[in-house]
């Protein structure tokens, strides 16, 4: 007998949990999701506070492996050449992440008919394009429909946030260059938004938002589903999903706070654990039916990793900007070189996004060459950085490869002595291409905008926002984990809603393709019950 | 390491102090501009504000001052390891720029509240050629 039932249980109270959790639990379904992490209040973020940057290096850290909060799980990534960044808890990574809103490209879907590598998505833009104007709503996002570099789409609930002064002067010199740039689309609120508050502009998105204008799912999504009867259990690590002698997933094992092991039975299990996280757990999941891992069959479980290898350059203008200051969240964005260019030796492209310049602790711990700054050197840096930079973030579109890889670590174990998970990932020879084509193309942006100078680096290897890809949707097992609605192909009663679902990566941030696959989902659980 | 830990002993010794304040004016010293870490007194109260903030700070940084307690002086930053270098700049660098002084010299006035302007988002003129141009994504 277990000690819980239900009708479907969730695996992660993160982005794709909270949706599928909302959607159910709005058709009448009776949801249970088990999270192990914690819920967290607004006031429990620094960014109102004086040591908000030296907060944000320790326990608000986007790296589980420095922040190490008793949520949080080790990973092995000591051969991943990006480090997973993510964060455990109620809200999941939607807690820290900048809420940069954007839709794939249609040519993203189309990767191998296109561009003759990776693979095609089992669904088109046009599929999912529904939901992404649902999601728009859902998550309150602000900015400008119309950007050609997109389909037309509905306008986004809220007008834009300032793009300030900074977005003024690269918004100027990209039209001066001809190239593309478009106020950045944000799930944010640039006005009072279903009881959430507008963006103070105070720039730490990064380290939670004391305001709740960040749409975080904590805020937007779990109050609506638990008002509606999901019950969110919390400091409950799952460690194994169960099956039952036919091999159909029946629930879940999990640990709770106080130690107890106790078990979920559920007619539906869904895994919304992120694309490191439900890889780990289908792997942990081996038993004597499913030998290397539970929904494995296609032998793609952990594979296909894919991390947005990133970089930025920085320009320096010679005026006060307040740089400091305004939305993290990206002010403004650019498409030029996403798509696949015919003259420049590599397939697909970047995504770049313009931001604010971080505090003064920011400045005095980046380095371009490696070496932090000392002395003299340090004063002048950082006078010369606050509020006088910009940023383009540069994102690039990694392809997916069998070699990059979650695994299960053969030491490493969490504190209820799960195995941890492993990374390996390498930068492709492709991804290095787009990233030294992309940041020499950013320093031109940033010169065309009036910079007197620029600092850059090659690759940010900390900063491996985007962990996707470890689970592909497909047509069948020979090729894919799970199908177009996330279920898994070879295990009746499991779906998969995460972002490990991803057949390509893009180059845009996927909190959105995210959401709308997740509530894409959903909508065919609910169906396929009636 | 939790706080109750921390307040049983001195988070400091007054000789880690005095290493500390040595070695933190290697990595700020006093410029015609800007005053060393040691003219702040980094040392003792700022350096306990970022303690507090950080706890798992403490034992690294003990650890590091009390391997270079007798000789400071002679400490130069390519002596110590990434990690060393990593404890010791966070602690300092983020001591220091925590200083109202500071911050007031680089023209830094923390992260402020600002109220949105209701009257567009900044460079509704310049979009206008963007929004003229031909759709450029690749049709599929
Ligand atoms: C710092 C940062 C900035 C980002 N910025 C952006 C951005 O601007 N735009 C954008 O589009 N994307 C951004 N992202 C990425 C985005 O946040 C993620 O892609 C998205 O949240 C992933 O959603 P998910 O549902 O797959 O997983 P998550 O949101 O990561 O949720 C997974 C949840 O599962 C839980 N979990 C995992 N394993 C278990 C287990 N065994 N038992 C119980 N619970 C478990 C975790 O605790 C977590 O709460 C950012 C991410 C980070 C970290
Ligand atoms: S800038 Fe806006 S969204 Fe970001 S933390 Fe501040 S109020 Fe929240």
């Amino acid at each position: 007998m277990a000690d819980l039932s239900t009708d479907v249980l969730i695996v992660g109270a993160g982005l794709s949990g909270a949706v599928v959790a909302r959607r159910l639990s709005e058709n009448g379904i009776k949801v249970i999701c088990l999270e192990q992490g914690v819920r967290h209040n607004r006031e429990d973020y620094r960014g109102r506070h004086r040591d908000w940057e030296i907060a944000a290096l320790g326990p608000w850290h986007a790296s589980p492996n420095v922040r190490r909060n008793p949520a949080d799980y080790p990973i092995n990534d000591t051969e991943s050449a990006m480090k997973p960044l993510m964060f455990n808890g109620v809200g999941g990574s939607t807690i820290l992440y900048g809420a940069h809103w954007m839709r794939f490209l249609p040519s993203d879907f189309r990767v191998r008919s296109l561009d003759g590598a990776a693979d095609d998505w089992p669904i088109t833009y046009s599929d999912i394009e529904p939901y992404y104007n649902q999601v728009d709503i859902d998550f309150g996002a602000s900015g400008i429909a119309g950007d050609p570099a997109y389909p037309s789409h509905p306008d986004y609930p809220m007008p834009p946030l300032p793009i300030n002064i900074w977005g003024e002067k690269v918004a100027a010199g990209h039209n001066r260059l001809g190239w593309h740039w478009w106020p950045g689309s944000n799930a944010i609120a640039s006005r009072p938004y279903q009881g959430r508050y507008p963006c103070v502009q105070r720039s730490t998105c990064g380290y939670g938002c004391n305001e709740g204008a960040k749409a975080s799912v904590d805020i937007t999504h779990w109050p609506i589903a638990e008002s509606l009867g999901a019950q969110l259990i919390t400091e409950a690590r799952v460690s194994r999903i169960t099956h039952d002698r036919y091999g159909r997933a029946t629930g879940a094992i999990y640990k709770g706070a106080d130690g107890v092991e106790r078990s979920v039975a559920a007619n539906t299990t869904i895994l919304a654990a992120n694309a490191v996280g439900t890889a780990r757990l289908l792997l942990m999941s081996h038993s004597a039916k499913y030998t290397a891992g539970l929904a494995n069959a296609s032998g793609l479980v952990g594979k296909r990793l894919m991390m947005h290898p990133f970089t930025r350059v920085v320009g320096f203008f010679d005026e006060p900007m307040e740089s400091w200051q305004g939305h993290w969240g990206q002010s403004l964005y650019s498409l030029e070189f996403a798509e696949t260019r015919a003259d420049v030796g590599f397939i697909r492209g970047a995504k770049w996004n313009l931001g604010p310049s971080g505090g003064p602790l920011h400045a005095a711990m980046f380095s371009a060459d490696g070496r932090l700054k000392a002395g003299e050197d340090l004063h002048s840096h950082v006078k010369e950085w606050v509020g006088r930079t910009a940023i383009w973030g540069i994102s690039c579109d990694d392809l997916p490869e069998e070699d990059n890889t979650v695994s299960l670590d053969a030491e490493l174990v969490d504190a209820d002595n799960n195995p941890a998970p492993k990374l390996t990932y390498k930068i492709s020879p492709n991804s290095e291409a787009i990233l030294k084509f992309n940041k020499a193309r950013a320093t031109e942006s940033l010169e065309a905008s009036g910079a007197y100078k620029t600092i850059s680096n090659d690759v940010m290897p900390e900063y491996g926002w985007h962990p996707l890809g470890t689970c592909r949707m497909g047509t069948s097992s020979d090729n894919s984990v799970v199908d177009q609605f996330g279920a898994v192909h070879d295990v009746e009663n499991l779906y998969i809603v995460d972002g490990s679902v991803f057949v390509t990566g893009s180059s845009v941030n996927p909190a959105a393709t995210i959401a709308a696959l997740a509530l894409r989902a959903a909508d065919s659980i609910i169906k396929n019950r009636k | 390491m939790i706080l109750e830990d921390l307040e049983a002993q001195p988070i400091l010794t007054s000789h880690q102090r005095e290493c500390l304040a040595v070695v933190a004016d290697k990595i700020l010293p006093r410029t015609p501009e800007m005053p060393s870490a040691s003219d702040l007194d980094l040392s003792n109260t700022l350096v306990d504000k970022v303690l507090q903030s950080r706890p798992d700070l403490v034992e690294p940084l003990r650890k590091l001052l009390d391997l270079r307690l007798a000789s400071p002086e002679s400490l130069t930053l390519a002596d110590l390891n990434t990690q060393d270098i990593e404890t010791l700049f966070q602690v300092v660098a983020g001591a220091y720029y925590m200083d109202p002084t500071v911050r007031r010299l680089i023209g830094y006035d923390g992260q402020r509240a600002l109220t949105l302007p209701r009257s567009g988002f900044g460079a509704e003129e310049l979009l206008i050629e963007m929004m003229e141009s031909p759709p450029r994504y690749r049709a599929c």
